[in-house]
């Protein structure tokens, strides 16, 4: 029995780790693409200029992934007001000193857990599905924002968040845009966290049974609510140096990275159900997606356009990944 | 399973009407009404009621749709976008002498997107319905946003003006069309096509297993919604009079609050359509509240937002109460 149960394992667990070497192929062959429609796309310095921009993305669709694998159909599409609320603290704190830089990143930490965890508790505590939970309490931080703003923006980035968002270290001609470094960082921390330390089994083991952990002693509404939590801190923190990327705020920056979160942990082979998936899946997703619209852009697509395009995207990996059990 | 007491009889006496599903919902519309005629000082006027029912028309109709949707074990995040993208294709192509050409091709392409597309998506391919209707929601807009990036279009003067108007000296057109939907809802509602919708939304697999097709009635579920949603977009375009691809944003959100407030569970087959239609009432009524009390524009979306996080707070309560046995601890 065990062995049988060893064997579907590991073809399972091969199974999954294809869907991201999937995702990577996908990348690579986007790459190939935009070579063939614009010369130069896949140059050293380009590519990393690409993977600079879907740092972002990949930043909040790491509060996406842990909220999906925390299962029970989990989403979080506060995100994007999240991004907002970075952008805008972040801008409105520093205010062109790099001083303020350190109030401002703690600011952005606190605002956006105490957000998240309002999602988490509607979630965990209430049972209201979280994707429209999460949607409706994106719109209350989205008014908030626009009460407290009143529709004119105020205040900058400083030096040294600029430097982080949009600097690089060089090495000869190389460039190695210095949010890449922090990604590399990221990614190897989260993996460690995932697959070795307490807290990333318990919170595998409440997305694939919460009533088997609970049993077996795990806090499963604690937990999941500290998730969302998180999510809304990296949403946040994602916007805070999105600040630094793009040097000056704005109302709408956060909103298009609703769908895409989505549609990158979906890529990436995350179990909408919960329970599996690793973050690189969610990573190559991201570069996937940036690349997407890399290319659409270079091929002056309209907004709806891209839009569209996405949409048909997410379709066709949903037919391919998430079908229910026959029945 | 369906439930005899989700249909409200009007020989009914006091106390089953308390037992009533939709109860809750009737006493906060009633106590609605009352803070807003007191607020709005002609609330009570033909005027008002005619204007005010300009904006509740479309907001109850795709309650109906979402509720029908919901009811069968399914969801609709994309009847906002679809009402969009209906509003941008008739507004786009549409002239003086082809007006009821171009409606009709409207209609048709509503029931094909929310109606088929999305019914085989979640019934037969069984894709989740949640993420599914997500994605068809973004490229519905997308055709939206590429037939008319701008606000524009041309909608006929005599559109607005009926919908504005008034027919037999005191009865608003708009009205007449909800009552309209409202009498087709009903008669839908006598068939053996809607009980097995309960009986599916409730138990899938008890419905399968007593020889019901479970896809088909998720499908006919949406099919039949769509035309719901086709309704409220026409009535969206007679109300707005011109396209543009963020009018039907809204009603998703405020449709799945409408249907939660009116007190059907999520997760289907429990509840009634009477329901969500005070749900419905109930999130109109609010927005004029919030309007006639002289909130600041800028604060209105933070209240509207506030309000469906609070009515989907409040519909949780009871659900939470009386699964409070079987969920202690998890």
């Amino acid at each position: 029995m065990s062995t049988v149960q060893n064997m579907t394992r590991t073809r399972m667990k091969r199974f999954f780790d294809n869907k991201i070497i999937m995702a990577f192929i996908l990348v690579a062959v986007l790459f190939i693409m935009g070579q063939i429609i614009v010369p130069g796309f896949s140059k050293f310095n380009h590519i990393m200029s690409v993977l600079q921009a879907s740092f972002f993305l990949g930043l909040v669709g790491l509060g996406q992934t842990i909220v999906v694998i925390s299962g029970k159909e989990g989403l979080d599409m506060s995100v994007g007001a999240n991004v907002t609320l970075g952008v805008v603290l972040g801008a409105a704190i520093i205010n062109g000193e790099n001083a303020r830089l350190l109030p401002a990143v703690l600011a952005a930490l606190g605002a956006g857990f105490t957000l998240g965890l309002v999602n988490g508790l509607g979630v965990s505590l209430l049972n209201i599905a979280p994707l429209i939970m999460t949607l409706a309490w994106g719109i209350v931080i989205e008014g908030l924002l626009l009460f407290v703003i009143k529709g004119h923006m105020f205040g900058t980035g400083c030096p040294a968040l600029e430097l982080l968002g949009h600097g690089s270290i060089e090495l000869g001609s190389l460039k190695i845009p210095s949010v890449v470094v922090i990604w590399i960082v990221v990614i190897v921390l989260m993996w460690f966290i995932l697959n070795k330390t307490k807290p990333g089994h318990v919170l595998y083991a409440i997305g694939e049974n919460d009533k088997a952990a609970h049993l077996l002693g795990v806090r499963v509404n604690f937990v999941r609510t500290i998730v969302y939590g998180l999510s809304g801190t990296l949403s946040c923190l994602s916007g805070l140096l999105l600040l630094g990327f793009v040097g000056s705020a704005h109302l709408n920056l956060g909103a298009r990275y609703v769908l895409p979160s989505v549609v990158a942990v979906i890529i990436g082979g995350i179990r909408f159900g919960g329970g599996e998936g690793n973050y690189l899946g969610a990573v190559a997703g991201s570069i996937f997606l940036t690349t997407l619209q890399s290319i659409l852009v270079t091929l002056e697509l309209s907004e709806g356009g891209r839009q569209l395009i996405t949409g048909i995207v997410l379709i066709i990996l949903l037919l391919a990944y998430t079908r229910r059990q026959r029945r | 399973m369906y439930d005899k007491r989700n249909n409200f009889r009007f020989g009914a006496s006091l106390a089953s009407l308390t037992k009533w599903p939709s109860f809750p919902a009737l006493l906060i519309l009633i106590l609605l009404v009352i803070v807003n005629a007191s607020i709005q000082p002609n609330f009570f006027t033909m005027r008002s009621f005619r204007s005010n029912f300009m904006t509740f028309t479309p907001l109850v109709l795709v309650a109906i749709a979402q509720g029908i949707i919901i009811l069968s074990g399914s969801l609709d995040l994309s009847l906002g976008s679809a009402i969009s993208l209906f509003n941008c294709f008739t507004a786009y192509y549409m002239t003086d002498e082809n007006a009821v050409f171009i409606i009709l091709l409207g209609f048709v392409l509503t029931v094909i997107a929310t109606g088929f597309v999305n019914g085989i998506c979640t019934g037969r391919l069984r894709m989740p319905a949640l993420i599914t209707t997500f994605a068809t929601s973004a490229i519905y807009l997308g055709i939206a946003m590429i037939i008319l990036p701008v606000a524009g279009g041309y909608v006929p003067r005599s559109f607005y003006n009926f919908y504005k108007g008034t027919a037999l000296g005191a009865l608003p057109n708009s009205l007449s069309i909800l009552f309209a939907g409202i009498l087709i809802w009903w008669v839908f509602s006598r068939t053996r096509a809607y009980r097995y919708i309960y009986a599916v939304g409730s138990n899938e697999e008890g419905a399968f297993a007593s020889g019901i097709s479970t896809w088909k009635i998720r499908l006919t579920a949406h099919i039949f919604a769509s035309l719901f949603i086709f309704i409220a977009g026409m009535c969206v375009l007679m109300m707005t009079a011109t396209g543009e691809y963020r009018t039907g944003q809204s009603y998703t959100l405020n449709s799945v609050a409408a249907v939660v407030i009116g007190g059907i569970a999520l997760t289907g087959g429990r509840g009634s359509i009477v329901g969500a239609m005070f749900g419905a009432l109930i999130l109109g009524i609010l927005n004029n509240i919030i309007f006639f009390s002289g909130t600041s524009s800028y604060l209105q979306i933070f209240f509207k937002g506030a309000i469906i996080v609070l009515a989907l707070c409040i519909g949780a309560v009871p659900i939470l109460l009386r699964s409070k046995k079987r969920i202690i601890g998890v």
